[in-house]
């Protein structure tokens, strides 16, 4: 859990409520949205097959749950996540009657969030137990079983065989990179850090994989209609290339000063171990899997992803803290590099339609493994809190959940379980049941 | 009938109904522009798709080639439905592609596709 900050609070709340607003507006008209799943609702708004209430009901029916994940990764890590505020920002720009409306709204929004988890963390702090330490350990597994993520992607694609071979590979560097430590060239000693470089083993392999795959796949033949379809959306879309590049400014800044954050569980890992590399690899990882669906969605309806293909995260969070302020100038460069590329990818999209089979499977893989460690940690931390009341009771919410329709999603079960242990652990010191020692 | 298995659980669905309904559903796995597009030209019956919110990444290709109004949202984040509300789901409409959320694969793909051919067969609801 990230609890220090390099930079003041002032100054991420003003850039939470700047992306905050700056995200409704765009999502009011139409220019971008955050909820690849709701985009291809959008035309049906724009093209009046649905009034803006209509509309705005779909847009929030689907964006609820996230929202709700984007709650539960700030209790795990500490950092507001882009669902917590761009999913809402999507329904808020939905519902929004005009543009003020919806720039209003969206900075209240940001207010809200940027003070509510502060005042959320303050309750927490006041209690006789603090146990925002033992939430910690709700991210404790998160790198080890993440960094297997390649593996299970290939597990997913390409059959078992292939999937164990990968995670012995996986495992391997691994542990070699803990034994060796690091290794110099010349008079550079460079630090073999273990994770990362696991990782980077398994998406060598998936890499091979994958190419092995796709030379046996065949093109998509678009038709001419379809063909004017894209070239009108990548027009639109360039078009508004002044309003995006902002917001792409606005999510580099976001991320490099942590108003927000994009792939929290893993950011607030490295940002504790103090690696930060597994992040960037993470991310490559993350754009790849993620290009296939927010450029066939954004070609498909002139609406484009409020985080780009989410490069601007990661060029973001590379920036080096003595220059920090030059984040939006590369948010905004690579953003305005990504609009003129659309179209290209596009292309290369329908050549190899195999790509966006590799990118599901990235996507379940990553989620896969997040889920399961957010659900291993929060028993870890419940049993820091409580020991066994702790294991016991965290174990009851996760099966009671299965069992009855998982009404609250399976990643968030976990961790709002391990909540509730540390409540009810304060609530027994105060009834004198227990004593801390 | 010929289902395409698409989404997060492509391979888990695959295999869900490769095991209960071997003698009525041919299961295909093509990526999802394809499949989708193989539905549109009337080649494959009906598109299942999995995210992580149910109407998400799920269906996104599927509303962009089939049209919103063919797609449905079978389960969402919060509420998995019964098999008997999905069953009425799918007498009640006359959709082509399905999304629902990828925790919830094991429970909704059975009921699905089980009342998709039942309806078929022309079985009551």
């Amino acid at each position: 859990m990230v609890t220090e900050f390099a930079f003041p609070q002032l100054l991420r709340t003003i850039v939470l409520v700047a992306i905050s607003a700056w995200a409704s507006l765009l999502s009011h008209k139409c220019i971008s949205n955050f909820n690849d799943g709701a985009r291809p609702v959008f035309p049906e708004l724009m093209e009046g097959r649905m009034t803006r209430p209509e509309f705005a009901v779909v847009v929030t029916g689907m964006g609820v749950g996230w929202v709700m994940a984007g709650f539960n990764q700030w209790l795990g890590t500490g950092l507001i996540a882009c669902h917590l505020i761009l999913i809402a920002t999507d329904c808020i720009g939905a519902w929004s009657p005009n543009q003020y409306v919806a720039l209003g709204l969206g900075a209240a929004y940001g207010l809200l969030c940027a003070y509510g988890t502060q005042a959320i963390a303050a309750v927490f702090n006041g209690l006789p137990y603090n146990f925002l330490n033992d939430l910690t350990n709700i991210t404790t597994p998160v790198l080890p079983i993440f960094c297997m993520y390649p593996a299970i992607a290939i597990a997913g694609q390409f059959g078992a065989k292939k999937g164990i071979i990968s995670a012995v590979i996986t495992a391997i560097v691994y542990i070699v990179c803990t034994i060796v430590g690091s290794v110099k060239i010349g008079a550079i000693s460079v630090a073999l850090y273990p994770y990362t470089f696991a990782m980077l083993a398994g998406m060598v392999c998936l890499v091979v994989y994958a190419v092995g795959a796709s030379k046996n796949s065949e093109a998509i033949e678009t038709t001419e209609e379809e063909e004017n379809l894209f070239t009108k959306n990548a027009q639109r879309i360039k078009s508004n290339w002044v309003y995006l590049c902002v917001q792409g400014a606005l999510n580099a800044l976001g991320i490099k000063i942590l108003a927000q954050a994009y792939q929290p569980i893993i950011l607030a890992s490295a940002i504790t171990s103090g690696d930060m590399n597994i992040f960037y690899l993470a991310m490559i990882g993350v754009i790849f899997a993620f290009i296939p669906l927010i450029v066939s969605t954004a070609l498909a309806t002139g609406v484009y992803q409020a985080v780009g293909l989410t490069a601007v995260m990661l060029g973001g969070a590379m920036v080096p803290d003595s220059v920090w302020f030059l984040a939006p100038v590369v948010g905004f460069a690579i953003e305005f590099i990504e609009i003129q590329l659309l179209g290209l990818l596009g292309t290369a999209l329908s050549k190899f339609p195999e790509l966006t089979k590799c990118g599901d499977h990235i996507r379940d893989a990553m989620i896969s493994c997040t889920t399961l460690a957010l659900t291993i940690g929060a028993f870890m931390a419940g049993n820091a809190i409580w020991g066994a009341v702790g294991l016991m009771t965290v174990g009851g919410f996760y099966t009671i959940n299965e069992v009855t329709g998982q009404r609250i999603p399976k990643s968030a079960i976990g961790p709002l379980a391990a909540v509730a242990v540390g409540l009810l652990y304060n609530l027994a010191i105060l009834l004198h049941l227990v004593t801390l020692g | 009938m010929k289902i395409e298995c698409c989404g997060l659980t492509s391979t888990q669905t695959k295999q869900i109904i490769d095991k209960e309904f071997a003698d009525k559903v041919e299961t295909l796995v093509d990526p999802d522009m394809v499949a989708a597009r193989k539905v549109k030209a009337g080649e494959v019956d009906y598109y299942l798709g999995s995210c992580m919110t149910g109407g998400g990444g799920s269906l996104a290709t599927a509303i962009m080639v089939l049209g919103y109004g063919n797609c449905l949202v079978v389960s969402k984040q919060g509420k998995c439905p019964s098999d008997k509300e999905v069953r009425h789901m799918v007498y009640n409409g006359n959709h082509k592609a399905f999304g629902y959320v990828k925790t919830h694969t094991e429970q909704i793909v059975p009921a699905l596709v089980r009342a998709l051919t039942d309806k078929a067969e022309g079985k009551p609801e």
